[in-house]
């Protein structure tokens, strides 16, 4: 069976060197490794959105032969620090999040109406989650998703996120300064530090 | 009802710039710190408007459409290079005046060209004296929206940088994750033109119209050609501001829509 996702060469700057990595479907890889070392510059290459040189291939379809936005939909990258551009939480979703999806991270349905401003950056967090799932993305790019979150909410995320790349057949790169979630979700086998990412040869 | 105008001397002009310099005193005495560029903007008014009545008596002479077009171009240079002056942040290698040139001509110079071939219809349509006055007051209030515009623009792309990158990762398109930048930017630039426009009349006596009623036209007619410039005003801003607002924002992606905000440089001030 051939790879979901194809990174062949990848390097963009602040990436100290080229990286190789094949992802299959329903995998969950935990990246770790000391801040500034490029986990970041990687999934943003990855995501198409910073320059870079080498490949980047979906379901063996090439990043460039489809346009940026397309490839982002599929390949979606989720920032440490979300961002909100509208007024309220509701017109962030071109779907508005049921009453379930919501309430499986922990969250109330009044929170829709809310204005951005006024929401904690845990709840931001696991809004921006269900932001890009709706678009229902191959590969999922996480930064630090769950940085901000209590335990409780922890676990819940990291169980949607389970749920969504076995229904969904995708697959997701989850960078993550926690150990004691790494154990949990992907320990030894899907536990990768960016180091051991520059030091493979291709 | 024609009436002679009455002249003004240099002398009564000296008189008043001693005022301005009074005023710069006081200015500098209360702390403003811009005095020098107060007086020095002044300088700049007189001279300047004195090479433009030598300039505009010699080419009323002359009645050529190679010296109308020379005219033109000067003011239109001027105006371009006056819109990247007012931005904080501006795009490299002069591409700032660019987008202020192209979103001029393709506005302010192609209403007057229409105007004056299709509404005024002076003999020849490049008369100067048409011309040169129209154009300048297309120019000015364009060049002030379009700079307000671009200013907008760009500060808010930098500062609102996560907030474009957010929605591309989501993978909306450049077009899309700039609309709600686009919209500030074109609010702030109209906000002053609709203010003009529900001013006049009321509040303020236009310029234009003043000029005529004070070198004896009658008021009606005067009111006929300021309405008319009025509407012009109206068009070529809003038109001026969104060319130069979309022309800046596509020059901050590349063709795979990532945002390039190294594009910008900073202003030395």
């Amino acid at each position: 069976m051939s790879a979901l996702l194809q990174i062949t060469n990848l390097q963009a700057k602040g990436m100290s060197k080229p990286v190789s990595w094949q992802i299959e479907a329903e995998q969950l890889w935990l990246l770790y490794g000391p801040s500034g070392s490029g986990k970041s510059r990687l999934l943003k290459a990855v995501a198409d959105l910073i320059e870079h040189q080498g490949s980047v291939s979906l379901q063996q379809q090439d990043m460039y032969s489809i346009s940026a936005p397309q490839w982002r939909r599929q390949v979606m990258y989720f920032p440490a620090e979300t961002a909100w551009w509208l007024d309220t939480v509701a017109e962030h979703f071109e779907q508005v999040p049921t009453e379930n999806d919501l309430a499986k991270v922990g969250l109330q349905h009044s929170i829709l109406q809310q204005h951005v401003d006024q929401l904690s950056s845990g709840e931001k967090q696991r809004l921006a989650l269900l932001r890009g799932l709706q678009f229902q993305p191959k590969v999922l790019l996480l930064d630090e998703t769950s940085a901000n979150l209590d335990p409780t909410s922890t676990l819940k995320v990291e169980a949607l996120l389970q749920d969504y790349l076995q229904q969904n057949q995708a697959a997701a790169i989850w960078i993550s300064h926690d150990q004691a979630q790494r154990e949990r979700l992907a320990c030894p086998t899907y536990c990768c530090s960016i180091e051991e990412l520059y030091a493979t040869e291709s | 009802m024609q009436t002679e105008m009455i002249l003004i001397s240099y002398w009564d002009l000296a008189m008043l710039s001693v005022l301005v310099i009074l005023m710069g005193a006081v200015l500098w005495l209360q702390g403003f710190s811009h005095v020098r560029q107060y007086y020095w903007a002044n300088i700049r008014t007189v001279v300047q408007l004195s090479f433009m009545g030598i300039w505009l008596s010699w080419v009323f002479n002359a009645d050529s459409a190679i010296w109308v077009t020379l005219v033109g171009l000067i003011m239109l240079l001027a105006a371009g290079y006056e819109i990247a002056k007012r931005q904080q942040y501006r795009f490299q290698k002069y591409r700032s005046v660019l987008i202020g040139l192209l979103s001029l001509s393709m506005t302010a110079l192609v209403l007057l060209v229409l105007v004056l071939t299709l509404v005024v219809k002076p003999e020849p349509w490049y008369q100067p004296q048409y011309a040169i006055p129209l154009l300048g007051m297309l120019l000015g209030n364009s060049m002030t929206a379009i700079g307000v515009g671009l200013d907008n623009l760009t500060r808010n792309a930098r500062q609102l940088k996560s907030k474009i990158e957010a929605q591309l990762a989501l993978g909306y398109t450049a077009k899309e994750s700039m609309k709600f930048i686009k919209q500030q930017s074109l609010h702030a630039a109209m906000i002053p033109v609709i203010n003009m426009l529900v001013a006049a009349g009321i509040i303020s006596l236009p310029g234009m119209m003043t000029g005529q009623i004070l070198a004896g036209a009658d008021p009606l007619e005067a009111v006929k050609y300021q309405i008319m410039i009025m509407l012009l005003i109206a068009t070529s801003t809003a038109a001026g501001t969104l060319i130069a607002v979309e022309l800046a924002s596509r020059k901050l992606f590349d063709e795979r829509q990532r945002l390039h905000l190294d594009v910008l440089v900073k202003a030395k001030k």
